[in-house]
């Protein structure tokens, strides 16, 4: 399982750095729109982050604090997802190494 | 209020913390021989030291004293530079983590270099990367200097000084691995500093943050709790400022090439998802003790203190903690300014010794040198040099910073922060995205990209009411009216787009096909 001439040989990189790149910018895209639209209500509709939730918390107060939270679990996701997607990949290389070793 | 005095307690932490770390630089530099150990520790580091060494890089004196000022003197308008500074950290993780590791040896010109001619690049890079270090450094010295001058009553020569040799001598004796160790420990003391505060802020108001925002209300004049109503030009200067803030953090030289000090890619990952955390909890605390002081200590005693709302927090120490509370944060807000302009420091010493020396002059040698006898001696030498090197630019760097920061004393330099994370954004950043997710750039697209990015956002500042009316004084309505002013205070929503759009067309209208084969080359390295 530790041929790594063999896995390098089934490895298909045209296939799978693609994958990676995908999940980084499809990450990226998302987290971007979140914080975007944070800033453009923030500059453009100030008055939508004025509205009292009660006892002098705002509603930007709680997008703020919300946003924060957010990003960090969002980037706890990534981190599972890319670290799944590694070892799934991996799986499969030594799976096809293993195969190959066997033919 | 006056707040000039020595207090003994801060200087006997800041005296413990100077101890620990002369004892850790000493035993780093029996461990930074070779140039690896020196620029990159080996790649030894552990995935959460290095997130807490990059939380304590990216945490500087400004997030724990200034950001906390902004909010605590104009309320909720102060969260932008929070949000932005905060909101670099997940794209940071997403985009560049694992590329950084994989693709880079010592510092972020190896990424952009890769596939392309190394040479241009890393002499554009190290155009680029130089000056975002260099007015970082200033900055934080002249800051340092400063808050010296308020906490400890220090003249400020004597205290800018006294940072510029300390942080000498982590760099020149310890390397990587001293400044690293010198992040992480800063950053458990910044961390531990605020959670305590905040959890003493906490307790006077029954553990229930909604009273810090009603009390707020009643102290302060209303709406202080929520954003300000901008005029048009303000609303996309805010815009550009967040595009700076945000996208600038992926082009810092310094936060990236601590990416190169871990032993794999999912290291790489995952520091940079503690850092993301750290950095995101620390600004949850910082608005609540903005919040808090203002308050507890109020606006016009915050005003009273002098230096534009930084002393705040120590304030709110003193009233919450006592004198050794405040000693500590004192302390902690020292360290903080050492641990920041260290690796600051060994950031431009970095890029000089690998990027300029390394990978241009020396370079020039070899190639002349090539197929000779000599060739790979003369290579291990010329490898072995690095650090050598790398320590004598430090020492240029630390004088001229410290000389620089003597000539802008007193005055005001938070543009340069600004220019900084312009600079990154407009230059570094645009081809660092498009040298890694973009086939067909070319050299020529990259440097061009570069040099007009940094060109533009450079000029911009120039010309706009930063400079024209903060530091030259000149009158508004003088300026306004001619034909080169800037109204903009924040170049990067034009400068960032300007810089991918050069970058683009240099690459179609000059294409390479060996530099779009390397693309598959660099691909497969990014999935090894």
């Amino acid at each position: 399982l530790e041929n790594h001439i063999l896995i390098n040989e089934r490895y298909d990189v045209g296939v799978a750095a693609p994958k990676r790149g995908r999940l980084a910018v499809g990450f990226s895209v998302v987290f971007l729109i979140i914080v975007f639209g944070f800033f453009s209500i923030f500059c453009f509709f100030p008055g939508l982050m004025a509205i009292d939730l009660g006892s002098g918390v705002t509603a930007g107060i709680v997008m703020e604090q919300g946003l924060i939270i957010a990003s960090i679990l969002f980037s706890g996701l990534y981190v599972k997802c890319a670290g799944r997607y590694d070892k799934n990949d991996k799986d499969r290389a030594r799976q096809n190494a293993h195969d190959r070793g066997q033919a | 209020m006056n707040m000039h005095l020595i207090n003994p307690l801060s200087l006997l932490f800041f005296v413990v913390f100077l101890a620990i770390t002369i004892v850790i630089t000493w035993y780093a530099s029996r461990k930074s021989r070779s140039a690896s150990e020196y620029f990159n520790a080996g790649g030894r580091v552990g995935a959460l030291q290095n997130g807490l060494a990059m939380s304590g890089e990216y945490l500087s004196a400004a997030a724990l004293l200034g950001m906390t000022g902004a909010i605590s003197l104009n309320g909720f308008d102060g969260v932008v530079y929070s949000i932005g500074v905060f909101a670099g950290w997940p794209l940071i993780l997403f985009l560049v983590s694992e590329p950084m590791k994989r693709l880079g040896k010592f510092t972020l010109a190896d990424v952009i270099a890769w596939r392309l001619n190394p040479k241009p690049i890393r002499v554009a890079v190290a155009l680029a990367s130089l000056p975002i270090v260099l007015l970082y450094l200033i900055t934080q010295l002249v800051a340092a200097g400063g808050l010296i001058k308020l906490m400890f009553g220090v003249a400020y020569f004597p205290g800018v000084a006294l940072v510029g040799v300390i942080m000498l001598c982590y760099v020149f004796f310890g390397g990587m691995l001293a400044t690293t160790w010198v992040q992480i420990i800063k950053a458990v003391l910044l961390f531990g500093g605020s959670a305590l505060l905040v959890v003493l802020l906490l307790a006077k108001f029954h553990f229930n943050p909604a009273e810090i925002f009603s009390m707020a209300l009643s102290r302060a004049r209303p709406g202080i709790n929520a954003p300000t109503a901008l005029p048009a030009l303000q609303r996309w200067d805010t815009i550009s400022l967040a595009i700076a803030l945000l996208f600038g953090a992926l082009g810092m030289p310094q936060i990236l090439s601590r990416f190169l000090t871990v032993n794999k890619a999912s290291d790489a990952r995952k520091s940079a998802f503690y850092a993301t955390g750290l950095v995101g909890v620390f600004h949850i605390f910082v608005l609540l003790l903005g919040f808090g002081a203002l308050v507890l200590i109020g606006h016009g005693d915050i005003l009273g203190a002098g230096g534009a709302g930084n002393m705040a927090v120590p304030l709110l120490a003193k009233l919450l903690g006592g004198d050794a509370f405040f000693g500590f944060i004192c302390a902690v807000s020292f360290a903080t300014m050492l641990a920041v302009v260290a690796g600051l420091t060994l950031s431009a010493a970095t890029t000089f010794a690998h990027d300029i020396w390394a990978g241009v002059v020396m370079h020039q040698r070899l190639a002349t040198l090539a197929g000779s006898a000599d060739s790979g001696a003369v290579q291990t030498s010329h490898s072995a040099k690095q650090p050598q090197v790398a320590r004598i630019a430090a020492v240029v760097v630390a004088i001229a910073a410290v000389l620089l920061a003597l000539r802008f004393e007193g005055q005001n330099v938070a543009f340069m922060v600004g220019l900084s994370y312009s600079i990154a954004a407009s230059a570094n950043f645009p081809v660092l995205m498009l040298a890694l997710f973009w086939k067909r750039l070319t050299t020529a697209g990259a440097v061009a990209g570069m040099l007009c990015g940094a060109t533009l956002a450079v000029l911009m500042i120039i010309l706009s009411p930063t400079i024209q009316v903060e530091v030259l004084h000149k009158a508004l309505t003088d300026v306004q009216g001619q034909w080169w002013f800037v109204s903009l205070r924040n170049p990067s929503i034009i400068s960032v787009p300007f810089a991918f759009f050069v970058a683009w067309s240099v690459s179609v209208l000059r294409p390479s096909k060996v530099e779009q084969s390397g693309f598959e080359q660099m691909q497969a390295v990014l999935e090894a």
